[in-house]
């Protein structure tokens, strides 16, 4: 085979690579940065006790409450009982709202009046991050008594689709002030690859050029 | 020429000379011979008057003295008490239960001396070997005297033809002068009870007597009366003085009622003037009373201060059309109030002469009630004009064109979802509140949710491009039951918010909830509920915020409702309500559940109360309710729910120190610390506690938490303009920034 032959042989097969590469990892990193899987636990509270409605892992995430009183607590542990994380919930069961009447053609309105409950029932649902090392969910009342423990183990898994990192979120037409800059569906990653691929190519090419 | 003018004066007298009846029995004959008149005279006739009164009892008792009857029985009444009986043979008459047979002795024992009464005049028995009044036996009955407030039967059976009366007694209707037709309807002087009718007695003629003032008898204009000027005003043929309308010519003398006022000067001529010192329906007469001068008496005038001759009364409830609220409504009678007090209106709101209860436009004044749905179109709920499910209408649906939210088609229910002022079953944009119903390209669709018109409406990002038009082709992970509405961004890094439809109301009047489907029977209408509450609540949040959110906020949201059958909210089991049971498990994605509730009318109010489970956008949910014009309300409850801002009024709530970015703080000192360092007028921290009546009421409610933000407060006054002030901001801001 000639080496002029060989050159553009080389050169093509890394072309062909970069090509074929740039939207693979391209999507790999997408996926592994936007799609989060989270546990999703549904705890049913009443005065009986704490029913376990639904345990699953989804796509998703939503931060924990903040600034929450502690009446409950949440803890997640390892397989040797280590807490891993404990944080404060609010109990659903302590409602709070407000009350008012309007007429029926709305040009009166009572004064604003508050409310607080405490209600026999209400459900808890919780969401976090998985963790391969997390193993129950424990939740506790404010004087550390444990309510319920739920083996993650059995969560259902619902994560099973293809997320992608817009979730399959697609609009018909951007609205024309929010339009963004688009970016290049190829990674820096795949960039450098490509740089380096050429760069290796020519060398290769130099070289037998010099034995020739 | 001096004319005799007949009127009244101070000295005048009207004289009933009234009933003289000498029952002249003979045998089984009995003859009435009766004497009348009611004649008016002056006081120099009363004297001539007063002595024919005298010679009348004599020649009645000469009668009674010449009959060969073999029993002379001779009632005189009333208050006329020369009574002379002779009798050889006498005859009795029998008692009926419950009269008894006895003598009044026996009956003042027996019931007491006030206790009874008698029954008939004609003696029922008499004592042995005399015959004296003390002696007659009468039929005698208990006198049954009522308790106030209580009621009393007697059981009485009367012999054939007569009729059972009040307080014990039978009485022929057909032919008693005092129960004539019905019980207690006793006949005027002048006439007699026949068949239940008072009709004129019939002088025979071998009765008649020249009156002797000179004029003969066939040709005295009244005979009966001396009147020697013969005097007749009113020309009719009937002197003055026994004329019954002085001023109004009635030759026929008609006087319906018997009142000894004539017909054609009667203001009430059907209904006997009731006066005993006066004169209110002779209008002739001084003292009578007919305000609006139509002629009829306002004793019995059907409009009493309105002009009505005709009297008309098409309702028959005895308001005359010309003062009826409803003509031809029966009503309860309430409408009199309003005439008696005609500035008052207190049943016709638009004071249009009809009253609210039958005004087919309360609000609007429409006198003529014009309403021209006949002829326009009846359509199924949701259909609109254009829509093949529409038919021509046939009746109009009662509601007057004025204020009829859709005048040419038939929509008794005036139900209008997006309170735009077009009626559902016209609107041509169902969802979206549109009151210019503008249609550019007459597709029989508003511009407002016109997805295929080529043009930008007022709730699209572009072309065909915006919230009623979604731009979500799909949602990969929104699954069968949770519909999206407008999806910006991953669920990730939105707010996702899914809405509810509640299947219950609250009634305030029975303060009880109630079922409703309203929200659930129809995926497009609670679809419309809740693009409304996005449109007018959520993306007005830069509005209804004194400081800036972000540019993008509305992208900072995602968009839901929640639509499976059998799966529906319920706001009034709990205070936040109960979510449907697979509600987390479809949509596991949603950050805040929200439950939306229709409004219910009762009395005339609805509900707007909102309740959270938590304070912040955490796996929770609370309730609000979906009525269009309340969307700040809802946003309120949204502070709460999503942004966890803290209320701000006086009253039975709940209080935090919610940190950070706080908007009520525990203490003043962290108030004042946190403003030192944030920056803002520390004397602008002030204590939660009652301030006016407008937003509290409880005056004395104090809490020991400080608040800052300005009034109006969105977290204070939502109805009032409130807005969320720069704290409440702030929280919402560190809110986005934490979902983004």
């Amino acid at each position: 085979m000639q080496i002029p032959t060989l050159k553009i042989m080389v050169l093509a097969a890394v072309l062909v690579l970069v090509l074929a590469a740039a939207p693979a990892v391209s999507a790999a990193d997408a996926t592994a940065a936007a799609c989060t899987k989270s546990y999703l636990i549904q705890l049913g509270l009443s005065k009986a006790g704490v029913d376990e409605k639904a345990v699953q892992i989804v796509y998703g995430y939503s931060p924990l409450p903040e600034g929450a009183p502690g009446d409950l607590k949440g803890r997640i542990t390892g397989a040797d009982g280590m807490t891993l994380s404990e944080f404060n919930l609010r109990d659903p069961r302590n409602q709070f709202g407000d009350m008012m009447k309007v007429s029926e053609d709305g040009r009166n309105t009572s004064v604003l009046t508050g409310i607080q409950t405490t209600e026999d029932h209400a459900d808890l649902v919780v969401m976090f991050p998985v963790t391969p090392e997390a193993i129950t969910f424990g939740l506790y009342d404010s004087k550390g008594t444990l309510l319920k423990s739920v083996d993650l183990s059995k969560a259902v898994n619902r994560a099973d689709w293809n997320c992608t990192a817009d979730y399959g979120i697609t609009r018909n037409t951007q609205p024309p002030a929010k339009t963004e800059t688009t970016k290049a569906p190829v990674s820096s990653a795949v960039a450098i690859f490509a740089i380096t691929a050429g760069a290796g190519g020519y060398v290769i090419t130099k070289k037998t050029h010099r034995k020739k | 020429m001096v004319e005799k003018y007949p009127v009244y004066r101070s000295g005048d007298i009207r004289v009933h000379l009234t009933i003289f009846i000498c029952e002249c029995v003979t045998g089984t004959i009995r003859r009435d011979i009766m004497v009348f008149t009611s004649i008016r005279v002056s006081n120099h006739s009363r004297f001539i008057l007063v002595s024919m009164l005298l010679a009348l009892l004599v020649l009645c008792s000469t009668i009674a003295s010449a009959a060969i009857s073999p029993r002379v029985d001779v009632t005189v009444r009333p208050n006329l008490t020369l009574v002379t009986v002779t009798q050889t043979t006498v005859t009795t008459t029998t008692c009926t239960a419950p009269c008894e047979c006895l003598l009044p002795a026996e009956a003042a024992a027996k019931w007491g001396t006030a206790g009874y009464t008698r029954c008939a005049g004609v003696p029922c028995a008499y004592a042995v070997g005399t015959l004296t009044a003390a002696s007659s036996k009468y039929c005698f009955r208990p006198v049954v005297t009522p308790q106030p407030g209580g009621t009393f039967t007697v059981t009485l059976t009367c012999p054939a033809g007569q009729t059972a009366c009040q307080n014990s007694y039978c009485a022929n209707t057909s032919s008693d002068g005092n129960n004539c037709g019905s019980c207690g309807n006793a006949c005027p002087a002048d006439r007699a009870c026949s068949n239940g009718q008072c009709i004129l007695r019939i002088i025979p003629a071998a009765q008649l007597q020249d009156d002797g003032d000179g004029v003969p008898f066939a040709s005295d204009n009244c005979p009966y009366v001396k009147n020697a000027d013969q005097y007749d005003h009113d020309g009719d043929g009937v002197g003055d003085d026994c004329d019954n309308c002085l001023m109004a010519a009635n030759t026929d003398q008609k006087d319906s009622d018997g009142d000894r006022i004539g017909d054609a000067c009667d203001l009430c001529p059907n209904s006997p003037d009731p006066a005993v010192n006066g004169n209110t329906d002779d209008m002739d007469a001084p003292g009578s009373v007919d305000t609006d001068s139509d002629r009829v008496g306002d004793r019995c005038d059907t409009c009493p201060k309105t002009k009505n001759t005709d009297q008309k009364d098409s309702d028959g409830d005895g308001i005359g059309n010309a003062c009826d609220l409803c003509v031809n409504d029966k009503a309860e009678g309430f409408e009199k109030d309003w005439e008696s007090n005609e500035t008052a209106y207190v049943d016709d709101i638009d004071k249009d002469g009809i009253g609210d209860r039958c005004d087919n436009c309360m609000s609007v004044a429409n006198p003529d009630q014009k309403d021209s749905d006949v002829g326009g179109k009846t359509c199924t709920a949701g259909a609109t004009p254009q829509d093949i499910h529409c038919y021509p209408s046939a009746n109009p649906d009662g509601v007057g064109d004025v204020c009829d939210n859709c005048p040419s088609v038939h929509n008794p229910d005036r139900k209008d979802t997006d309170k735009d002022g077009t009626g559902d079953a016209c609107d041509n944009c169902l969802s979206v509140s549109n009151s210019d119903q503008k249609d550019t390209d007459k597709d029989g669709t508003g511009d407002a949710c016109d997805c295929n018109d080529g043009i930008q409406g007022p709730n699209e990002f572009g072309v065909d491009d915006g919230l009623v038009c979604p731009p979500i082709t799909s949602c990969l992970y929104c699954g069968q039951y949770v519909k999206p509405l407008y999806l910006a961004r991953s669920p990730e890094k939105a707010l996702d918010i899914v809405f509810v439809a509640s299947s219950t109301v609250w009634n305030t009047q029975t303060d009880k909830k109630e079922s409703s489907t309203d929200y659930t029977s129809s995926e497009d209408t609670f679809k419309a509920v809740v693009q409304n509450a996005i449109l007018n609540g959520y993306w007005k949040l830069d509005v209804s915020s004194t400081n800036s959110v972000p540019a993008d906020y509305r992208d900072r949201f995602n968009f839901y409702y929640y639509w499976r059958p059998g799966q529906t909210g319920d706001a009034w089991s709990t205070c936040a309500g109960d979510l449907p049971s697979n509600f987390w498990t479809d949509a596991y994605f949603a950050d805040v559940g929200a439950i939306l509730y229709p409004p219910y009318y009762a009395g005339g109010w609805t509900t707007l109360s909102g309740c959270a489970d938590m304070l912040g956008p955490t796996k929770s949910h609370f309730k609000a309710c979906g009525r269009f014009g309340s969307e700040s309300i809802m946003m309120h409850e949204t502070g709460h729910a999503v942004f966890a801002v803290v209320d701000t009024y006086c009253g039975n709530t709940h209080y935090e120190q919610n940190d950070p970015f706080t908007n009520v703080w525990s203490t003043e000192t962290a108030c004042v610390n946190d403003l030192k360092s944030k920056g803002g007028d520390t004397g602008k921290c002030r204590q939660i506690l009652w301030d006016d009546t407008k937003t509290s009421v409880n005056p004395d409610c104090t809490k020991a938490f400080w608040r800052w933000d300005p009034d109006p407060d969105m977290m204070r006054e939502p109805d009032n303009g409130g807005k969320f002030g720069p704290k409440g901001v702030a929280k919402i801001n560190y809110i986005f920034q934490k979902y983004t």
